[in-house]
Formats: structure tokens, C-alpha cells, sequence
């Protein structure tokens, strides 16, 4: 066997045994979690001295584990039981400081350390060699090899961060929101009304609603909606639904109308938008001609979902062959 | 009479501090020592008597001394009252001066071997340093650390009021309370702190070198050589002291851990941090002229995070087992911290032409490379752990929040910086200096990169499938075959190029290798100490089980393959406690392996008991039980299992005997050559 031939072979084993080990890792069980132990060991005992209450022998760590396990026994999730023992003992009982408020800069400053770190170390080697390893396919100069170290950094940060946040969305279990009744939808969206992150929610349940034909219920959150900043997909889709209301309900037909045009500058064209325009013209108006201008604009949009272009296809013909809606 | 003794020594201490100051920077110019020896004998025969004295004192129950009636009592055994002599406060500086002292002679000794011949006027204003950091420790006894104070006031246990004045008029109580209890309940504790002492006060000489060097502006390579040296013989004893407190906290402090993030434990890791990477820094400067004033900031950084140190566990800012009371003398050590940085580096920055053209790296694929990665790694750990230390502390300054920082965070920092450092490690040793052939440090990686591959397969198969574990284990074997795999291909290859000659025997190579290039075998070896270390962190991190039960005597319980029988209670009666704990026999698959006997120990009058967990040590890891609650119907125990931590003081020991022996080979060398 050549040394060429035995090298290869050499590696492959290595290769081999780095993926069994893996995979073995990868699709390792997860450990039976003992979540209140872990729970445990993200709070501090407030008698010890930086002892968690998972570790602590001491009275009070105890009975508050036992108020942990006690509090998972009836559903509350991480943040909740956090949430209560920070309103009773305060944010010391936090061992493991959130990234946000007075401690951020915790987890922010060895960053920016390691950044300048980096930042030293590159200026340790021989200049030319900094653009020849980081560089040179670019033809930067240092200066701006410093700056992208810098923005590296700042990536490598946001990441970081983002990581952090995620982990602690996640310690929410996760919600199917298909599986929540409107009652459900109702309160939270009282609870949160000020909160500008739940216009999506409110839209959610108004659309819900709009297809059940509650207009009653539906009218107030799409106005809602309208009034709490919407991004423009969510204005026109509450503007759209509103106009259809007040024709189908009230037979308001010009006010309709009026309200599709300005869901139509919210979104140019959006196809749901042009075709309620197109049936509110049509059934109010009588004004087939328009009405079927309307729906052909829909037909020749992109991306039309096959049942609403069944639809828009069937009033299309019945206005060409003159019916009324 | 102890008092008067112990008095005059602290003052002949300082007295000769302040001669040996004047008197070094009056021989500076020309660099003679032989003026100096009677200044640096006063010291040391200064600190000497102070601390002979406060131990005779504690040995004859002396309690006029308010030292004593406060921290000592008649029925406490030896050794533990000899420990008491720095186990609070102003013992603990008595203990600092002489170790200063003693550190002072060693370096005065080595000085003068040098400035016979030719003069030696860097290790002379090294010398003048050292006597400024002793004119403070020993100031510090004479004023807002002084043990020698007189009980004018006596209690029936202890003393409420104390006189600095020897000739006051003594009121002595009958006894006293006692060490801390936490402090006279494992043998550790003995030797624990002074060894800790023996690595933070270490610092001082490389810090002096540093400082003499920029005083006299001689920043060349001597400097540097001696700062190593000294800070290899720190560097050693704060890794045996280290661990050795790890060790103590586990045995003593029943919560199972050995590591809390204690604000002193950081204490003493940031020092040692910096320190290693100075140790590796070192070696850039010597080999490649780089990095000059990189190590300058990194021993006078070292020698601040000892300050800091001291003041964060002696001033009682922050609340810790270490933490002695509350008293005068933080603001003092504050002010002495602020004086050491910012007169080393008002220093610094006027001298800063004389390592302004350090030389720049041709590659970062190289040795020097590999160095510079450990020192950024290293760095940004000690940052972390600066950070996570003081963060409260400051935070609360400025706006008044209390948070506090703890295992998570460290936790989530150091484990990626731990990880970079082993395959550093691994690395490392096997680049050439300037510029190594990426292709052929792979090739040279082959070999350790199959066997720490294998030992995941080993782990995965039989240990466990958990990341962290699988990941420590592979980056741990990664580090010892690659020390290995290195020293034995160079043997190999040294016994192949002998082949013709008379000798040809691989095994004799190697112990020629060892011998030729001790210090960096003794190096290797300290890796594959601080491999085996991540390897035992990673078991006990991730592989421990927890259990907690209530038993009855009679009881049986399993758990974790153990099975727990809770025979009987029990009570003893010592001279300085009353004991009471539970006797439970544990078997494994029906044999009695061990009896283990948790208990609590009740000292001088307290109730409350202080919990000693028992320890059975296997192969595999340790059985750790501790009594939560006893009484007369049955106990409430908890168990812990620490798998494999004995790795932990192993590998700990290993990389502590790898500095001693680097030092030791060194010495003999130096011998040899008749120097």
C-alpha cells in the first residue's frame, strides 16, 4: 500500500468514527429532564451564599424546590414560577441574569472583549499576512479589515442574543392557534390591548369571525386593527372585510366601495380586495361591465389561490352572460 | 508577652521593609546585593516572630489577646488550632507577610548569586519592589489588621473590646468560641489556604521583576526570564491550591459541588488565568522577540487580580464563606489595588518606547500562533470571570439593583472558551514556530485525532450519548495523545537516526527526550492534567443523579445501583463537638461495599448543626450523602452520585506536578552546570 493510499485510508477511518459518534450524539434520547432540578439550578437560595436552590441543603432552598415542583405539578410553566419567586424575593433570586434591563451588558461586555481581542491579535501579525489570510481575495485594507472584524463581531452578538431570546420564547410551550377557542382569543386580546404585537392576533380572530358571518363581532376588531398602526397587508386585509360588511350588512355601497379603494392603496391589487370591489360594483351597482374588468385584473394576478379563482371564474361568467349577482 | 512579641515582630517587618526599599534603590545604580542581605534578614526574622508568636499564643490559649478569644477555644484540637493562625482576618495577613518574607529572602538569594560577578541591577530594584508590597502588608499589621490587640473587655466567650496597645491592661475570657466551624471540620483547611497563599503572594516577584525592569529601562529578555521562572513557582502552588479547595469545598460543604462560582473561588482562578497565559506569552517573547508589551500587562495584570482578590475576600463587600467581617481594612486594600494599577501602568505608558518594536508574527499557523490563540482564549476566560464577579457589585453602585450572577452564566461563557483551549492544547505542541505546514500538523494530528475519535466511541457505547460528555472526552484524549503521540514519534524517530550507533531502544529515546527538554515535557504533562480535569468536569456536570428520601432506621432504598440501608443513628461526643449522624451500610448487587456515617456537628453552643456529607470513592465516581434533617423517628437524606470527579484532583494534582517538576529539572540543570 503507498503512503498516498494508507494516508486516505487513515482519514476515512477517522471520518468513519467522527460520523458514528455523531450520530450516536444526534439521536441520543433526550435525557429524562428533571425540570424542576434544572429550574432549581437557575435560582439562587437567598439564605446561601450563590448556592442554587437545587443544590442547597439549607431549609429554605428546600421549601422553595418544593414550591417549584408543586407549582410544574399544576401546569405553570418556567416563566411563571421565575415570575413568582422574582415578585417575592426579588431579581437576585435570578442565578442566570436575563440578557435584557440591568444586565445586559453582563453578556454583551465579553463579547466586545473578544471582539477586541480578535481586533489585538490581528495586529500582532505581520500586516501583509492579515490581508493575505482575511483579505486579500477582496483587496481590503487593514483599516477595513478591522471595521469587518468589528461587524463580525456584531453578527456573532446579535446571534448570540437572538439565541438567548429564542431560549426563553421557547421555555413558553408552544401554542397551536388553531386550537384555541375565540373566548380564548377574546381574553388574551383584552389583557394585551396596548400591545402593538397583537394586531396579528386580533386580525386572526376578526377573520375568523368575517367567515362565520358574525359581522357583529367581527366589525369592532377589524376597526381595531385599523386604528393600531396595521402594517399594510393587515390594513387592506381589515379594509377589504369592513367594506364587504357594510354592503352585505348595511348595503352601504359607495362607503364599500370607498373602503376597497383604500385597502387598494394600502396593497396594489391585492386579488381579494379587487374582487370584493368587483362583486359590491356588480350586486349594488348592477354595473357588470366594471364588475368583469375587476375580475379579469384578478384572474391576470400571480399567485391566485385555486378556490377564490373558482370563484372570481364563476361570477365572471354569470356577469358576461348577464345575470344578476 | 505574646502581644509585646508579636508587636515587635510586625514592626521589625515593616522596619526592614522600609531599609530594604532605601537601601535597594540606593544600590541600584551599580546593582550590588551584598547591602541588602541584612534588610531582607530583618524581615524575615520579623515575620517570623510575628507568626511564631500568634501560634504560641493560640497553642497556650493566650486569650488576652483578642485574636485568640475570638477565633480560638481551650478544646480545640491540633491542627486546627494551629490553622487558626490564618484562618480570619488578621492572621491571614500575618500569615501574607511571612510568605512575603519568605519569597523576599529566596529572591534576595538568587539576586546576589547574580550580582557577584557583574552587578545585577534588576534583580536589586526587583528587590526595592518587593520591599514597597512588604512596607504595606506589614503596615497593614501595625494598623487596621493587627492581631496582637490586647482584650480590655473580656465576655464569657470572647471579647468585646480590644486594645492595640501591648501594655494595656489584659482582661482575658475564660474560653473563646472557636474557629468558624466550616473552618475546623476537614484537615484540607490546613493546608488549603497556605498553599493558595504561596501561589497569590508568588505573583509579587514576577510583578517586581516587571516593575524594575521598566524603573531601570532594561526591558530585554532577562526580566522576562526570571518573571517566568517565578511565575511558574506561583503558578504551581495556586494550581495545587485550587484544587485542593475545590477538594475541600466538596468534602466539606455538603451541597456536592466542588465549584459555586463563589466570588473567592473566581478569586483565585483570574490570577491564575492570566498567569498561564503569561507561561505560554512568555515563550513567544523569548523564542521570537513578540509580545513584548503584551507580557508586561499580563504580570502586572496578575499581580492586580491578587489584589483584587484580597479585597474582594477580605474587605466583605461580597458575601461569601471566605468573606472575614466587615472591617477597615477594604478601603485600604482598595486604595492599595488603585496605587498598584495605576502607578504600574503610568509606568508603563512612559516606557513604552522600549517595546515599541516588538517584532510581528510571520503566520498564525504556528507555534507563536497557537500561543497567541491561548492567549486570547485565556484572556477573554478571565475577563468572563472579572465580569461575573464584579457586575453586581457595580451594578448595585450605580443604580441600585441587586442581581446576582451565577453557574448559568459562567457556565454558558467558559464551555465554548473551554472547548477552543483543549484543541488549542491539542494543537499547539505539535506546530513548528514561524510557520508550520497546515498539511503536515494535520498529518502529525492523525494519530490523536483516532484515539480521542475512538475513546468517543468507547464513550458512546458504554458511558453515555450526552454532547457535553461525548465532547469532553474527545477533546480531553485529544490533549494526552497528542503529548503522547509527539514524544513517542520523536523518540521513534531519534532511535531510528541511531540505529546504526549502539543504541536503539525507543524507551530509552524517551527518556532522553525527557531529560533533554524537561520543561516542555513538564508542560505537556500539566495539559494532560488539565485534559483529565474537562474530562472529570464533564462527567459530573452532566452524568450526576440526585435523589432525597426520608428512612427509618431499617429502611432500605436503591438508588443509582447502590442500595442504602439506613442501620441506626448515632451521637458522639468530641472535646470541641457533639456529632450526631446516621450510620447506613450501602451495598452494590448484595455486598456490603461501605458503612457511610452523614452527620452533623454541632460546635461550641450552636444549634445549628453544620451538615459533613460522607463520601464512598469508586472507579466510577463517588457516592455523596448528606443529612437533611435527623431525629428521633428517622432522617431525611439526600444523595448525590459525582461520577468520575475523582479525575478532578487527579488531573489537578498532575497539572500542579507538571509545574514542580519543570522547576525541580530546571534546578538540576542548573546544578549540573555548576552554576
Amino acid at each position: 500500500m503507498s503512503e498516498r493510499t494508507q494516508r486516505l485510508w487513515s482519514w476515512t477511518v477517522s471520518g468513519a468514527l467522527a460520523v458514528f459518534v455523531l450520530i450516536a450524539v444526534l439521536v441520543a434520547p433526550d435525557p429524562s429532564e428533571d425540570r424542576a432540578r434544572s429550574l432549581g439550578e437557575r435560582l439562587r437560595c437567598p439564605v446561601c451564599q450563590g448556592e442554587s436552590i437545587a443544590e442547597s441543603p439549607s431549609d429554605a432552598a428546600r421549601d422553595m424546590m418544593d414550591l417549584v415542583r408543586s407549582r410544574i405539578a399544576e401546569g405553570s410553566t418556567d416563566q411563571q414560577i421565575i415570575d413568582e419567586l422574582v415578585a417575592s424575593f426579588g431579581a437576585t433570586v435570578l442565578l442566570d441574569p436575563p440578557v435584557s434591563g440591568s444586565t445586559l451588558w453582563l453578556w454583551l461586555l465579553p463579547v466586545a472583549a473578544a471582539a477586541v481581542g480578535v481586533g489585538l491579535v490581528l495586529t500582532r501579525v505581520r500586516p501583509s499576512l492579515v490581508r493575505e489570510t482575511v483579505a486579500a481575495p477582496l483587496r481590503f485594507r487593514r483599516s477595513t479589515v478591522g471595521g469587518m472584524v468589528v461587524l463580525a463581531a456584531a453578527a456573532i452578538t446579535v446571534v448570540v442574543v437572538g439565541q438567548f431570546r429564542q431560549a426563553r420564547v421557547d421555555d413558553l410551550e408552544p401554542i397551536d392557534p388553531a386550537t384555541i377557542s375565540n373566548e380564548t382569543l377574546e381574553a388574551v386580546i383584552a389583557a394585551n390591548s396596548d400591545d402593538p404585537q397583537i394586531l396579528g392576533m386580533r386580525l386572526g380572530l376578526a377573520n375568523r369571525y368575517f367567515e362565520d358571518g358574525d359581522y357583529q363581532r367581527a366589525f369592532p376588531h377589524y376597526e381595531a386593527v385599523i386604528e393600531g398602526n396595521p402594517t399594510p397587508v393587515q390594513a387592506g386585509a381589515a379594509l377589504t372585510r369592513l367594506g364587504w360588511m357594510v354592503f352585505d350588512g348595511n348595503g352601504e355601497v359607495d362607503l364599500a366601495i370607498d373602503l376597497m379603494d383604500q385597502a387598494l392603496e394600502a396593497v396594489p391589487a391585492d386579488p381579494f380586495a379587487l374582487y370584493l370591489k368587483g362583486r359590491v360594483i356588480w350586486c349594488g351597482r348592477a354595473d357588470a361591465a366594471t364588475a368583469i374588468d375587476l375580475f379579469g385584473q384578478v384572474l391576470a394576478g400571480p399567485d391566485l389561490e385555486a378556490e377564490v379563482r373558482e370563484n372570481v371564474e364563476a361570477d365572471l361568467s354569470a356577469a358576461r352572460a348577464g345575470d344578476t349577482c | 508577652m505574646f502581644a509585646l512579641l508579636g508587636i515587635a515582630g510586625i514592626l521589625t517587618g515593616l522596619a526592614g521593609s522600609i531599609w530594604l526599599v532605601i537601601a535597594a534603590v540606593r544600590a541600584t545604580g551599580v546593582g550590588e546585593a551584598a547591602g541588602l542581605r541584612r534588610p531582607v534578614q530583618t524581615i524575615l526574622g520579623g515575620a517570623v516572630l510575628a507568626m511564631l508568636a500568634l501560634e504560641a499564643a493560640l497553642l497556650a490559649d493566650d486569650f488576652s489577646l483578642e485574636y485568640v478569644a475570638n477565633h480560638h477555644a481551650r478544646a480545640t484540637p491540633f491542627p486546627f488550632n494551629f490553622a487558626t493562625g490564618w484562618a480570619a482576618l488578621e492572621g491571614s495577613i500575618v500569615l501574607w507577610g511571612l510568605i512575603l518574607a519568605v519569597y523576599t529572602w529566596v529572591t534576595f538569594k538568587s539576586v546576589s548569586r547574580t550580582a557577584r560577578n557583574e552587578g545585577d541591577r534588576l534583580g536589586v530594584a526587583a528587590l526595592a519592589v518587593m520591599g514597597l508590597v512588604a512596607v504595606f502588608f506589614f503596615g497593614l499589621q501595625a494598623t487596621v489588621a493587627n492581631p496582637f490587640q490586647v482584650c480590655v473587655e473580656a465576655a464569657a466567650n470572647g471579647c468585646l473590646d480590644a486594645s492595640p496597645f501591648p501594655w494595656a491592661a489584659a482582661q482575658a475570657p475564660p474560653d473563646g468560641p472557636g474557629p468558624n466551624p466550616l473552618l475546623q471540620n476537614h484537615i484540607l483547611m490546613a493546608i488549603h489556604p497556605p498553599m493558595l497563599y504561596l501561589g497569590f503572594i508568588g505573583l509579587t516577584v514576577p510583578f517586581a521583576y516587571a516593575i524594575s525592569a521598566l524603573a531601570i529601562k532594561e526591558a530585554g529578555v532577562e526580566w522576562l526570564r526570571r518573571s517566568r521562572r517565578s511565575t511558574l513557582v506561583a503558578w504551581t502552588f495556586l494550581t495545587a491550591g485550587i484544587v485542593l479547595g475545590a477538594w475541600w469545598a466538596y468534602e466539606v460543604l455538603s451541597w456536592g459541588g466542588y465549584w459555586g462560582w463563589d466570588p473567592v473561588e473566581n478569586a483565585s482562578l483570574m490570577p491564575w488565568l492570566v498567569a498561564t497565559a503569561f507561561l505560554h506569552s512568555a515563550l513567544v517573547q523569548m523564542r521570537r522577540g513578540a509580545l513584548q508589551a503584551w507580557n508586561f500587562v499580563l504580570v502586572i495584570g496578575a499581580f492586580s487580580l491578587t489584589i483584587l482578590g484580597t479585597f474582594l475576600t477580605r474587605s466583605g463587600v461580597i458575601g461569601s464563606v471566605h468573606s472575614f467581617t466587615q472591617s477597615a481594612i477594604g478601603p485600604v486594600l482598595l486604595g492599595f489595588l488603585f496605587l498598584v494599577v495605576a502607578g504600574s501602568f503610568w509606568l508603563f505608558s512612559t516606557r513604552s518606547h522600549l517595546v515599541a518594536d516588538s517584532p510581528r508574527l510571520d503566520s498564525l499557523v504556528s507555534r507563536e500562533g497557537s500561543f497567541l490563540l491561548n492567549n486570547l482564549l485565556l484572556t477573554i476566560f478571565a475577563f468572563v470571570v472579572l465580569t461575573g464577579t464584579l457586575y453586581p457589585l457595580v451594578i448595585e453602585a450605580i443604580t441600585g439593583d441587586r442581581v446576582s450572577v451565577g453557574r448559568p452564566f459562567f457556565v454558558r461563557m467558559i464551555v465554548p472558551l473551554a472547548f477552543a483551549l483543549l484543541l488549542a492544547m491539542g494543537v499547539g505542541p505539535q506546530t513548528p514556530w514561524r510557520e508550520a505546514d497546515p498539511g503536515r500538523v494535520a498529518a502529525s494530528l492523525r494519530v490523536p485525532i483516532q484515539v480521542a475519535l475512538a475513546a468517543g466511541v468507547l464513550t458512546v457505547l458504554f458511558a453515555s450519548r450526552i454532547g457535553y460528555v461525548v465532547g469532553a472526552v474527545v477533546a480531553g484524549t485529544f490533549v494526552i495523545a497528542s503529548g503522547v503521540s509527539l514524544l513517542i514519534g520523536r523518540a521513534s524517530r531519534a532511535a531510528r537516526a541511531r540505529a546504526t550507533g549502539p543504541s536503539g531502544s525507543v524507551g530509552r529515546e524517551i527518556r532522553r527526550q525527557l531529560t533533554a527538554e524537561p520543561s516542555f515535557w513538564a508542560g505537556q504533562l500539566s495539559h494532560a492534567g488539565v485534559a483529565l480535569v474537562a474530562i472529570g468536569i464533564g462527567f459530573t456536570a452532566n452524568l450526576a443523579q440526585h435523589g432525597e428520601v426520608a428512612m427509618e432506621p431499617g429502611d432500605h432504598i436503591e438508588f443509582a445501583g447502590y442500595n442504602l440501608h439506613y442501620r441506626s443513628p448515632f451521637l458522639l461526643t468530641e472535646p470541641n463537638r457533639r456529632v450526631q449522624g446516621a450510620t447506613i451500610e450501602v451495598s452494590v448487587d448484595g455486598e456490603v461495599v461501605t458503612e457511610l456515617r452523614p452527620r452533623a456537628n454541632f460546635y461550641g453552643g450552636d444549634t445549628a448543626g453544620i451538615s459533613t456529607p460522607a463520601v464512598h470513592t469508586a472507579f466510577t465516581g463517588d457516592l455523596y450523602l448528606t443529612l437533611l434533617n435527623i431525629d428521633a423517628t428517622g432522617i431525611l437524606l439526600r444523595m448525590d452520585t459525582s461520577p468520575g470527579i475523582w479525575l478532578l484532583w487527579v488531573g489537578g494534582l498532575i497539572a500542579a506536578g507538571g509545574g514542580a517538576w519543570s522547576l525541580t529539572a530546571r534546578r538540576r540543570a542548573l546544578v549540573t552546570a555548576g552554576v
